[in-house]
């Protein structure tokens, strides 16, 4: 019967063209990191979607109608913990699956291009954690938005259409709220399919072990029911931690003050702007060139990881000042103001 | 045909009397809430006991009527009426709703606690929002642990049997 069911669907919806093969070892945890992190942006959009339903995207309501969400509305609380947890747990495998990408030097040719497609994901995604932290205005919020205004102002005419001064008469609040809930989405979606398709063109890296492919094949089909898993666990591991722990919710802004940290995806840089401010604009722009230069530095044809020792090396040591400094700033007091 | 005239016109007139009057009777027969400020009513709230934790009793009076720019007393259907602001931030007289933006030149801030130069200036206290466990008795907090058992047992299933792999 269940066959019979999947000839019907498989002759009306052209599934047979997803049964090419692929190697075997995009069965593994490692190579399906990025479906992970797909994963958890479909969850995270799922979710956001009937959130919106609740928000109310006004500078005297806002922090309301979230505080009325989680206390109020029936699953509130547990709706917002799935969001939130959605993207810590996107963060996390975002952040391994680039790891994994750099380690098994899947950025090289011909792949370079599909590389380039990840860091603006990556930055989207940077984006969408952005907005998504300042649009429940509370006291952290309220900070974030002021260190990014001090960003964007010293960019001049560049940043202007940034700030509150483009758009007078409209909260600012409600233009990051639009942001986050249409256009940033609907670019990301659109960079996600570019990358996806880059994978399906160039097909998937071979195994550093076995540069020069072979090795067992599988069907595409065999791959989404591992996805489909994988996808399951996630979420199961998200619905776990909305069950048990809330996500961070202060009350309304104290205009003016500054005494919160970012939250743990920001915090490193918190912790260099401790040591010199201008790093909030430096930081992130170095850290952008270098992921860009990446590619075009390492041109080598090797590709397992002990035949490229200063690739390593520098891995090892980005991984390294990333926790160091989300530590630092984790522990360290404020020593700076805006 | 007098007669058939006659019966459609009391047939017709009868269910506007039954059917439409009654429906129509409900419109309008309550006043809209006064207008008062949620905001003044979260800073009077701030300016109370910030010991107690509990944000659940902060929200509580505003709970039955998030969406209303009244206050108390607004039933649901028109507090669902308006469910923005009053204020046209389009018109020039009224008031818009701006976002109080620190400038970007540096000021003296001072982390919550610490003493301040201007004497007798009360620092407002922030409290910092931190993870909490959840409640058992948070709203729904029986479903919320049925669907997490409900995705742990698919995923469950997904590993034993690993269909489709």
């Amino acid at each position: 019967m269940l066959n019979r069911i999947n000839e019907i669907l498989k002759d009306r919806l052209g599934l047979h063209l997803l049964e090419y093969e692929i190697p075997e070892h995009a069965n593994t945890v490692k190579y399906s990191l990025g479906g992970m992190t797909a994963s958890s942006f479909s969850i995270l959009v799922i979710s956001g979607i009937i959130l919106a339903q609740f928000y109310v995207p006004d500078p005297e309501r806002a922090n309301q109608s979230i505080h009325y969400l989680s206390d109020q509305v029936f699953l509130g609380w547990y709706l917002r913990g799935i969001h939130f947890w959605a993207a810590e747990v996107l963060t996390v495998t975002m952040a391994l699956h680039m790891i994994r990408v750099f380690f098994t030097a899947s950025y090289k040719n011909p792949r370079e291009v599909n590389w380039w497609v990840g860091i603006a994901l990556f930055f989207m995604m940077i984006n969408l954690l952005f907005t998504g932290t300042v649009i429940k205005w509370d006291q952290e919020a309220y900070e974030a938005l002021a260190h990014f205004l001090w960003v964007v102002k010293k960019f001049g005419i560049l940043g202007a259409p940034l700030t509150e001064d483009f758009a007078q008469g409209v909260p600012l609040l409600s233009r990051i709220y639009m942001a986050h809930i249409s256009l940033l989405p609907l670019i990301t979606v659109l960079i996600l399919g570019l990358h996806l398709y880059f994978v399906k063109y160039h097909k998937l890296s071979p195994l550093p072990e076995k540069p020069d492919g072979g090795g067992k094949q599988i069907k595409f089909t065999q791959h989404m029911a591992y996805l489909r898993r994988s996808g399951a666990g996630v979420f199961t591991l998200i619905c776990l931690l909305a069950l048990f722990i809330s996500p961070p919710l202060g009350e309304k802004p104290v205009l003016g003050m500054e005494v919160t940290k970012p939250p743990w995806q920001f915090v490193w840089i918190y912790a260099l702007e401790n040591l010199w401010v201008p790093s909030l604009i430096v930081a992130p722009f170095l850290i952008g060139i270098g992921l860009f230069l990446v590619p075009i530095l390492d041109r080598g044809k090797e590709i397992h990881w002990k035949n490229r020792p200063v690739a390593m090396a520098v891995l090892g040591f980005t991984v390294f000042l990333f926790g160091a400094l989300i530590i630092w700033g984790k522990v360290t007091t404020m020593t700076h103001s805006m | 045909m007098k007669q058939s005239r006659t019966r459609f016109i009391f047939v017709v007139c009868s269910w506007f009397l039954l059917g439409v009057y009654p429906a129509m009777a409900h419109v309008g027969h309550d006043e809209p809430a006064p207008v008062s400020s949620t905001s003044d009513h979260m800073d009077h709230k701030m300016e109370g006991d910030h010991d107690d934790h509990s944000m659940e009793e902060m929200v509580q009076p505003e709970a039955e009527n998030i969406y209303a720019i009244g206050g108390e007393g607004t039933d649901d259907f028109d507090s669902l009426s308006d469910p923005i602001s009053g204020d046209d931030i389009f018109a020039s007289d009224s008031a818009v709703p701006e976002i109080a933006m620190p400038s970007s030149s540096p000021k003296s801030h001072e982390a919550s606690g610490a003493s301040d130069e201007h004497a007798g200036h009360k620092m407002p206290e922030i409290e910092l929002a931190e993870h909490e466990f959840n409640s058992t008795s948070k709203k729904g907090f029986g479903v919320a642990m049925g669907i997490t058992l409900l995705a742990g047992l698919a995923f469950g299933l997904l590993v034993s049997k690993k269909p489709g792999e």
